[in-house]
C-alpha cells in the first residue's frame, strides 16, 4: 500500500514535469528560475538524433535550441530526459506549454514530493495526430510553484525530423497552395462596355405621362 | 458607352486564405522562422494580402477596345436605282 501512495505521488508530480521537460527538451535556448534539464533524442530506430542541455552552462557542440539551431527530435521517436528543480521543491504547482504561442498543455500538481525526475517520453503519445508531423515548432514552457513564488521558465526551438511530403500538414499546404492559385487566376477583372441606357435624356420627375 | 470592371472580391479573400494557410503551413514544416514566432502569421497576412491585391489587377485577357458608335449609313445616290442602269 504504501509503495502504490508513493507512486501514486511520484507519478502526481513526474507527470507535469515529465510534459514541461518534453517542452524544455524543445527549448534547449532557455530554462531559468534554478530549474535544470538534459535531454537526449532518438529516432524510431533509436539512433541519437539530437541532444540538449539547460540551462547554459554546459553548452557546447551538442546543444541544440537556438532558432537557427534547433533541437532536432523525430515525431515517432523518443526523448529521454532528466529534470531538476534544484533545491526547492515546487508545492502546489501549476504549469502550461505553448507551441507557437497557442496552449497546449496545462495542468497542477499540489504535493510534489521530489526535485529531480528521469524517464522517457514518446512524442506521438503526447501529440495524438495520424501520420507524422514534420516542421520547426517554438516551444514555451513555465512552472509555478509554492504559490507562485517560484517559477521556471522555458523557451526553445524544436525541429521534427523526416520526410515533410508524408505529413498530412504538407498535403494540406499543396492543396491549398494548388487550390489558392487556381483561384488567383480567376479572380483579376474583365471590363466589358456597355450602353449608358439614359444616355443623352432625362430622367422623369413625376410620373410617367400617358399615351395618348 | 460605359466601361464596367467587374470585379471578384469573394473569389479574391477566398484565394487569399487558401495562399495563406499554405505559407503558414510551408513556413513551419521547412522551418522558415526569419522573424520567429510572428513568421507564419506574417506568412499567412502575405498570401491573404496577395489574394486581395490580385482583386484589382486586371485580366490580360478577352481586353476589348471600346467599341464603335454604330452611324446609320449615309444614303447613298445608287440607293434603289441600281437595277435602273441596264446594260
Amino acid at each position: 500500500m504504501r509503495s502504490l501512495l508513493a507512486s501514486s505521488a511520484a507519478a502526481s508530480l513526474f507527470g507535469p514535469l515529465a510534459i514541461l521537460a518534453l517542452a524544455a527538451t524543445a527549448s534547449a535556448q532557455e530554462l531559468t528560475g534554478g530549474c535544470s534539464l538534459e535531454a537526449r533524442a532518438f529516432d524510431s530506430a533509436g539512433v541519437q538524433v539530437g541532444t540538449a542541455y539547460l540551462p547554459g552552462e554546459r553548452q557546447g557542440d551538442l546543444v541544440h535550441g537556438g532558432r537557427r539551431n534547433p533541437f532536432y527530435a523525430d515525431f515517432h521517436g523518443t526523448i529521454d530526459f532528466v529534470f531538476r528543480t534544484g533545491d526547492t521543491v515546487f508545492e502546489n504547482n501549476h504549469w502550461a506549454i505553448q507551441v507557437n504561442g497557442v496552449p497546449l498543455l496545462s495542468g497542477s500538481d499540489d504535493n510534489p514530493l521530489d526535485t529531480d525526475e528521469s524517464g522517457s517520453i514518446a512524442i506521438a503519445s503526447v501529440v495524438e495526430l495520424p501520420g507524422t508531423l514534420v516542421g520547426v515548432f517554438h516551444v514555451t514552457g513555465d512552472l509555478w510553484g509554492n504559490d507562485d513564488a517560484n517559477h521556471c521558465h522555458a523557451d526553445a526551438w524544436v525541429a521534427l525530423v523526416g520526410d515533410p511530403m508524408l505529413s498530412i500538414p504538407w498535403d494540406v499546404a499543396a492543396g491549398a497552395l494548388a487550390f489558392g492559385l487556381l483561384g488567383l487566376v480567376l479572380t483579376p477583372y474583365s471590363t466589358t462596355w456597355e450602353t449608358d441606357p439614359n444616355a443623352g435624356e432625362q430622367l422623369h420627375s413625376g410620373p410617367v405621362p400617358k399615351r395618348p | 458607352m460605359r466601361k464596367v470592371k467587374r470585379r471578384h472580391p469573394f473569389r479574391g479573400i477566398i484565394s487569399g486564405l487558401l495562399l495563406g494557410v499554405s505559407f503558414f503551413l510551408f513556413s513551419i514544416i521547412y522551418g522558415i522562422v526569419f522573424l520567429g514566432d510572428l513568421t507564419p502569421w506574417v506568412m499567412f497576412g502575405l498570401g491573404l494580402l496577395i489574394g486581395i491585391a490580385f482583386i484589382f489587377v486586371p485580366a490580360p485577357w478577352g481586353r476589348k477596345p471600346p467599341p464603335q458608335p454604330t452611324v446609320p449609313p449615309a444614303p447613298s445616290a445608287s440607293t434603289g436605282g441600281a437595277g435602273a442602269s441596264g446594260a
